[in-house]
């Protein structure tokens, strides 16, 4: 604590060099955040998903929201022991009326599925859900970003456009999902979409609630038997590798947000380490002055490094709140497909924190190493 | 071993090796300087002066010898006793005062305070005394780039009698001052030594800064020539 004067002091001697690397720190964390909140986000759904207890079942030819399972399977699906509900979905890209606006991807569902389909689903208050549930089928539930996007209230119908498809919506809102990848989506009756697309018989998937978890194989294995000969083959997955195949259609992102993460750090470890390099060069005999006057190699080390750990956590506090608060007020409207309401949350804040005082510690390590080595005579020596 | 006297080098030699040649810096010295002496160490430039001051401050080490300071042979601590040694026992003027530049007058006179157990009240009356005693007390909130280069030698002094050390090892303190300066520092060296009993050993060019010792010694390739008092006083 005696010190700390002295290492503030000496964090700000040259302003524009500190006030540089300050920025560095604090920009490195903000992507960091950034690019981990956009994995997170798409983490979550995927360890979500490991936990329910939801099957999908789809045309195993066909790709998303191409071809389709039959409509006759259904009876027949739901008959397989450890089934407890189903819904038919249907998905569709929508455009509201006004032109230049941002499409919304929208899923249909079996009304009653909304009680169990997915957790976000869960989130709506229940007497939306029970207004979604009982009223007539131009009803909807539509996404809290959707509806801020376009400024719309429940209770009040609003009319969309099928994208590529020649088919008109007019849907009365009767709640808002409020987070989750749904707060991005708009939910309609499966009949009533399946009537302006104009696709009777077919559904995009079947998601299947089931007894338990343990019945998973057993189940998926007597669905996609009992249509192996049938005109369309099923594959009946878990909600997570359905998600899997999904993501395969972005590529590795993980890997190339890993990796983007990594060299921004290093990056920033490597400016870092350099702004502290060249301020020790410039004061070598000033530590020299120090150590003569009785200051130990262990408590040069331990100042130097806290030099550099302060002004790394100071910058790094900074971006990676600054990332913060952007995800709070700006994520909700950003969409990475049909990912959306992006958030940093406080495991990202305190691991971004962490990493800015390692950046900290290993920028300032080698320089203040040196400086504890410092011999004082060879550094003070002159002609004498 | 008894030693006698504040400061007593015995048969203390010091070598550097530059490339591939082997440079006699000291040779065979032998130096024994009473408590409360006043000593001028003398002699052209590369013949050592500075050297054998690092070497009783500590802050190198005898290729051969003993160095006994207040009877400790410090060849014998290690780096990190000896850091705590130089806090308490010697205080070192240096010829470019080398305060740190982002920190106060008091702040850096409150340096070696800073490696002791003490009360925070107890650290700003003992800095605020050690300004007083070099006329700065006015100059306490003042950076080093506020202060004339005479000002900022006796900071310089200031920081080296704060921790209240018997010896006071100065490296020529008026090297980079003006006569008027260099008058000034002198005899405050001088005040030091007669109303605080420290014990100085003074390095220095300049006859007129020698004359403020109470004996002086010369330096010639690296071995004592000669032992004699002041022509000056």
């Amino acid at each position: 604590m005696r010190f700390i004067r002295f290492i503030l002091r000496n964090i700000f001697r040259s302003k524009k060099r500190s006030l540089l690397t300050f920025l560095n720190i604090a920009i490195s964390l903000f992507l960091f955040c950034a690019l981990d909140c956009i994995l997170s986000t798409l983490k979550n759904f995927i360890h979500e998903s490991e936990q329910s207890l939801v099957l999908v079942v789809r045309d195993k030819h066909s790709t998303f929201m191409n071809g389709g399972v039959p409509l006759a399977y259904v009876d027949e699906i739901r008959k397989v022991p450890g089934v407890l509900d189903l819904s038919t979905n249907l998905f569709v890209i929508v455009q509201p009326k006004k032109e230049g606006e941002e499409p919304i991807f929208t899923i249909s569902i079996v009304p009653q599925g909304i009680d169990w389909m997915r957790k976000d689903f869960r989130e709506i208050p229940q007497d939306e859900r029970d207004a979604f549930k009982k009223t007539e089928r131009t009803v909807a539930l539509v996404g809290k970003q959707v509806m801020d996007r376009y400024g719309w209230k429940v209770g009040q119908m609003v009319t969309v456009d099928a994208a590529n498809v020649n088919a008109r919506m007019e849907v009365k809102i009767v709640g808002e999902v409020p987070s989750g990848i749904a707060a991005d989506n708009i939910l309609l009756h499966f009949d009533y979409l399946s009537e302006v697309l104009g696709q009777p018989g077919i559904a995009h998937s079947i998601t299947l609630k089931i007894a338990s978890r343990d019945m998973i194989p057993r189940i998926s294995s007597a669905i996609d038997k009992m249509f192996e000969n049938r005109p369309v083959q099923t594959e009946t997955l878990t909600e997570k590798a359905a998600f899997s195949d999904f993501m395969s259609s972005f590529g590795p992102i993980e890997w190339i947000i890993r990796i983007i993460s990594f060299l921004v750090i290093i990056s920033s470890v490597s400016i870092t380490a350099n702004a502290i390099a060249m301020s020790m060069r410039e004061r070598s005999r000033e530590v020299a002055v120090l150590k003569s006057l009785g200051f130990t190699r262990r408590l040069v080390l331990s100042l130097i490094l806290s030099e550099s750990v302060t002004l790394a956590s100071l910058g790094g506090t900074l971006g990676s709140f600054g990332a913060y608060f952007f995800f709070a007020f700006y994520g909700v409207s950003l969409r990475l497909g049909p990912f959306s309401y992006f958030v940093v949350n406080p495991a990202t804040l305190a691991v971004g924190i962490a990493i800015a005082m390692m950046i900290g510690l290993l920028s300032g390590l080698v320089p203040a190493f040196h400086a504890a080595q410092l011999s004082i005579s060879n550094t003070l020596r002159r002609v004498g | 071993m008894n030693v006698e006297g504040m400061i007593k080098l015995k048969n203390v030699s010091k070598e550097f090796m530059r490339a591939s040649e082997r440079l006699h810096v000291l040779q065979n010295i032998q130096l024994s300087v009473g408590e409360g002496e006043f000593v001028a160490l003398m002699g052209p430039s590369g013949s050592g002066k500075s050297t054998l001051l690092n070497l009783i401050a500590g802050i190198d080490h005898p290729t051969t010898g003993e160095i006994w300071v207040q009877e400790t042979d410090i060849a014998r601590l290690n780096e990190s006793q000896l850091a705590s040694w130089r806090c308490r026992r010697v205080g070192f003027i240096f010829q470019f005062y080398y305060l740190v530049p982002v920190l106060t007058a008091f702040e850096n006179v409150e340096l070696p305070l800073l490696l002791m157990k003490m009360s925070k009240k107890n650290r700003s009356d003992r800095v605020m005394t050690a300004l007083k005693i070099v006329g700065l007390e006015e100059r306490a909130k003042h950076l080093p780039s506020q202060l004339s280069g005479g000002e900022e030698q006796r900071v310089a002094i200031a920081r080296a009698i704060v921790a209240d050390p018997k010896i006071i090892l100065a490296d020529e303190p008026t090297g980079d001052l003006d006569a008027k300066s260099a008058t000034e520092v002198m005899k405050l060296l001088e005040a030091l030594n007669q109303e605080f009993k420290k014990t100085i050993l003074l390095v220095t060019h300049d006859p007129k800064a020698a004359a403020y010792a109470k004996k002086t010694l010369h330096l010639e390739k690296g071995a004592l020539v000669e032992s004699v008092s002041s022509i000056y006083n």
